[in-house]
């Protein structure tokens, strides 16, 4: 140990941040900004997390929260940096995910500003940020014809896609989407951005609750499955040298940061409750039944709910009727 | 103006240098005071019980014959252990074999720790009905009768813990299903506190038995109690041999 | 100032210092914890290898559902075989503790302690320099974050951030939301580490379990070896476990060591001396 002299009295306690997580909290609201990465950041609290990448060809943003937190997720990104918001990806539907398309857009300046040649007027696509989603994404936002949209026409997505796999390479790194169909919902994509090892998974996993899996929207418990074994697939863990604590990292649509780890408890979690379910439904039990039989037990007072928008027997009640659809799919065939 | 200086100097040192100098005798016991019970650094006396959260099958039960794991036992000893009785045992009045010193804050009991006087604090237990007396101020006995909790001279330690060292001993069992110590073992305590983050105080009992006869190396086990609010749960009941 | 007198304060403060080098104390530690700290494993910690034995934790009935449930198959996934432990595996596994210290290299003070770690256990390091604990949103990891501070002579550290695990290998469950609360005494040259573990999801109450260590002249290493992971069998999409009242290990602690069932499933009141009422007499000595 050292010594020092007793005249000398020791200073107070020297605050050290944390490399990296420090959570730094945007001013006049409950926002928190994660650095994930040297150049990776999260934005948590504002609806869904918020993911954005930064380099030298501008920004990259994952969803845009809800619509009375955009002012505040655009704030924090400027605060970051002063570089242009380019891309605009959104993992899902939701508005709680792209309700501040517009706004976080509107700040931005996509990257097509080549006027290219007649009839192509430079800046086209309005000049804000492109936004991009799997094609089921801007059905849902522009809504079905001759109903009112759900959203305004700034937020739709610009640029949406329809095959297994988006990708782009910007600030360095290949950036790839994905569709998971038939998952949280039927447009849900997760984005790996491949040299900051950064997964950005959105509602597929959530760390607070149970997996909102919407039956009405094209979710489904096997293609929820799927997509949590295709982002534990995506990720890879701290070894050899586990004690490092190192790997890939992924951001959930809700909750902490997390790595694949956290995700395979998730995946089993799930796994766990669907074999349960199927279970109760081959010995011919009715829904009723199965929800009282607690099919969620052992995970409930960590993930579930009696109240609010998504409870637990709400989740229960999807699997149910999931397992429900495949099973009289399969007998049809 | 020299000599000012150096008296200032010097005196500043010093003053510094007593807390560190009081601190750093460690397991020296502090400056004698008055007695034992005006110079506790804390205060372990009340009510506690046992909470089992380790060995269970070897405390809370009594352990199928044979079953000696973890005890680092002599060959002698494990043979012994093998030859247990405990019909024999309390047929012979010894069905309190497992209740020695050696043992006793390991058996599942409450425990009332209360100063006997001055320099004596005594440590009874609801189960097995025995009674412990730590001698503050007392040098170990050399000679006398061996009792089965012995003789013990305590101290506190300026770790803010209590230091029991305990001879004297008759021979008994480690664990009830025969595991044995010597006469010549000898036990030494450390009583350490500790506040429950939601409320409430822990006491913990670091036990370790020196018995070169009957075991390979000294036998370390600590165990873990909690404060009650008085002794309503207290229920005096007799040694078992079994 | 005149040359003699500078001369004069300057050998008055050399003379100062060297008089502090045996009187004064550091303003942190009282007792030193750093060396390598042998494990004795004279209690039985880890559980006996039996799958439902979950003896003296207090799990609550979600906790015991969890546990029930548990298959040890959940070993041989692939992503699972190099999982370890979290932080309270300190006081729950059978090695021993290789502690060391940083210090500030100017002012001399303990910034960090340093448990190392071992095949299946982070590195823990306790921050003694008064840092916050992270945000929620952080990331969990194995080791968990971990402050400390000096109560006197008792070093207490508060960890919190640590992963989803378990409390014991038999599968009693920790949630990411449980919190460890630990206290070094030393006593001479026994290091006893007092745990206390409140897991809001899984326990009925704060689990409080203890473990002391020798310190030993052999060096302990500082790290583990590595982990590799290999294909098993298991398959992709399935999580081994048991259905609900399926688990069909459940009365093995019963039938080979007398255990009652309720204690074995880790309910809390068998923790306490008058469950000891509610006990089977004894089968008959073999």
């Amino acid at each position: 140990m050292g010594r020092v002299p007793g005249t000398i009295a020791i200073a107070a306690a020297t605050f050290v941040t944390v490399s990296g997580l420090m959570a730094q909290q945007s001013p006049g609201t409950k926002l928190e900004v994660l650095q994930v990465r040297p150049n990776f950041y999260m934005i948590a609290g504002a609806g869904g997390n918020v993911s954005f990448q930064v380099g030298q060809d501008g920004v990259v943003v994952v969803d845009s929260g809800s619509a009375s937190s955009a002012d505040a997720v655009v704030a924090a990104i400027k605060k970051v940096t002063t570089q242009p918001i380019r891309y605009l990806i959104n993992t899902s539907a939701d508005p709680d995910h792209v309700g501040g398309n517009a706004a976080v857009a509107k700040a931005g300046q996509t990257l097509f500003t080549q006027g290219g040649g007649p009839g192509i007027a430079a800046d086209f696509l309005g000049g804000g940020a492109s936004i991009l989603s799997v094609e089921q994404v801007l059905s849902r936002m522009s809504g079905p014809s001759g109903q009112p949209s759900p959203f305004p026409v700034s937020a739709w997505p610009s640029e949406t896609f329809n095959q297994p796999r988006k990708y782009m390479y910007l600030n360095g790194e290949g950036i790839e989407v994905f569709h998971q169909p038939a998952a949280h919902t039927d447009g849900d994509a997760i984005v790996f951005f491949r040299r900051s090892d950064v997964v950005v998974a959105g509602d597929v996993f959530d760390t607070t609750r149970f997996p909102v899996i919407d039956i009405a929207k094209g979710g489904s418990i096997r293609g929820e499955i799927a997509a949590l074994q295709k982002l534990v697939d995506t990720a890879i863990p701290s070894v050899p040298i586990v004690s490092r604590e190192e790997g890939t990292l992924i951001i959930p649509g809700h909750g902490r940061l997390c790595d694949q780890l956290d995700v395979v408890e998730y995946r089993d979690m799930v796994t766990i409750i669907r074999d349960r379910i199927r279970d109760l439904m081959k010995q011919g039990l009715t829904l009723e039944q199965i929800k009282a039989a607690s099919p969620a037990r052992g995970y409930a007072r960590r993930y579930g709910s009696d109240t609010g928008s998504w409870t637990t027997n709400d989740f229960v009640e999807a699997i149910y009727r999931s397992i429900g659809e495949r099973t009289m799919s399969e007998k049809l065939q | 103006m020299r000599v000012f200086f150096i008296a200032t100097l010097v005196t500043l040192e010093f003053v510094t240098a007593l807390p560190y100098a009081a601190g750093q005798d460690r397991g020296m016991p502090a400056k004698a005071a008055a007695t034992a019970k005006a110079s506790a650094l804390v205060d372990i006396s009340g009510y506690w019980v046992a909470v089992v959260t380790k060995d269970w099958r070897f405390r809370m039960i009594t352990p199928r014959k044979g079953d000696y794991q973890s005890v680092p036992m002599t060959e002698q000893a494990r043979t012994i252990a093998d030859t247990w009785d405990p019909v024999a045992d309390a047929a012979s009045g010894d069905q309190c074999k497992a209740y020695g010193a050696a043992a006793i804050m390991r058996v599942p009991a409450r425990f009332h720790i209360a100063w006997q006087d001055d320099n004596t604090l005594g440590v009874e237990s609801d189960s097995g009905m025995q009674t412990r007396l730590f001698h503050f101020n007392s040098p170990p006995l050399s000679t006398g009768e061996r009792t089965r909790q012995g003789y013990s001279t305590a101290q506190w330690q300026t770790s803010a813990s209590l230091k029991v060292a305990t001879t004297n001993l008759r021979a008994g069992y480690l664990r009830k299903n025969g595991v044995p110590y010597s006469e010549n073992a000898a036990v030494t305590e450390y009583f350490d506190m500790a506040p429950l983050p939601s409320g409430g105080q822990v006491l913990l009992v670091t036990t370790i038995v020196d018995d070169p006869q009957y075991l390979q190396q000294p036998f370390i086990v600590s165990s873990e109690f909690k404060k009650e609010a008085d002794g309503s749960k207290w229920d005096p009941t007799p040694c078992t041999a079994k | 100032m005149s040359r003699a007198n500078s001369k004069f304060v300057g050998a008055t403060i050399l003379a100062a210092a060297f008089l502090c080098l045996f009187t004064c104390r550091t303003a942190d530690a009282q007792v030193d914890i750093t060396g390598s700290w042998a494990a004795r494993n004279h209690e039985f910690l880890t559980g006996d290898g039996l799958p439902v034995d979950f003896t003296g934790i207090p799990l609550n009935e979600e906790g015991r559902i969890r546990a029930l449930s548990y298959s040890e198959s959940q070993l041989a996934m692939v992503e699972r075989q190099c999982q370890g432990w979290p932080a309270f595996y300190l006081v729950q596994g059978p090695f021993g503790l290789k502690i060391w210290s940083e210090t500030d290299p100017l002012k001399g003070n303990v910034i960090s302690y340093t448990i190392g770690a071992w095949e299946d256990r982070a590195p823990l390091t306790i921050w003694m320099d008064g840092r916050p604990h992270p945000s929620k949103y952080a990331e969990h990891t194995r080791a968990g974050f971990t402050t400390g501070a000096w109560e006197g002579n008792t070093l207490v550290a508060y960890t919190t951030h640590m992963k989803a695990g378990f409390l014991r290998k038999t599968g009693a469950p920790s949630s990411d939301e449980a919190t460890m609360t630990l206290r070094f005494y030393r006593h001479g040259d026994i290091l006893t580490l007092l745990a206390i573990i409140e897991d809001p999801i899984y326990l009925a109450e704060p689990w409080i379990v203890s473990r002391s260590f020798q310190l030993s002249a052999t060096p302990l290493s500082p790290i583990g070896p590595p982990c590799l992971t290999t294909y098993e069998g298991s398959n992709a999409q399935t999580a081994p476990h048991y259905l609900p009242e399926k688990n069909p290990f459940v009365d093995e602690m019963t039938t080979k060591y007398g255990v009652p069932r309720d204690a074995a499933i880790g309910k809390p009141e068998t923790l306490y001396p008058e469950y000891r009422k509610n006990i089977p007499p004894a089968a008959p000595v073999r």
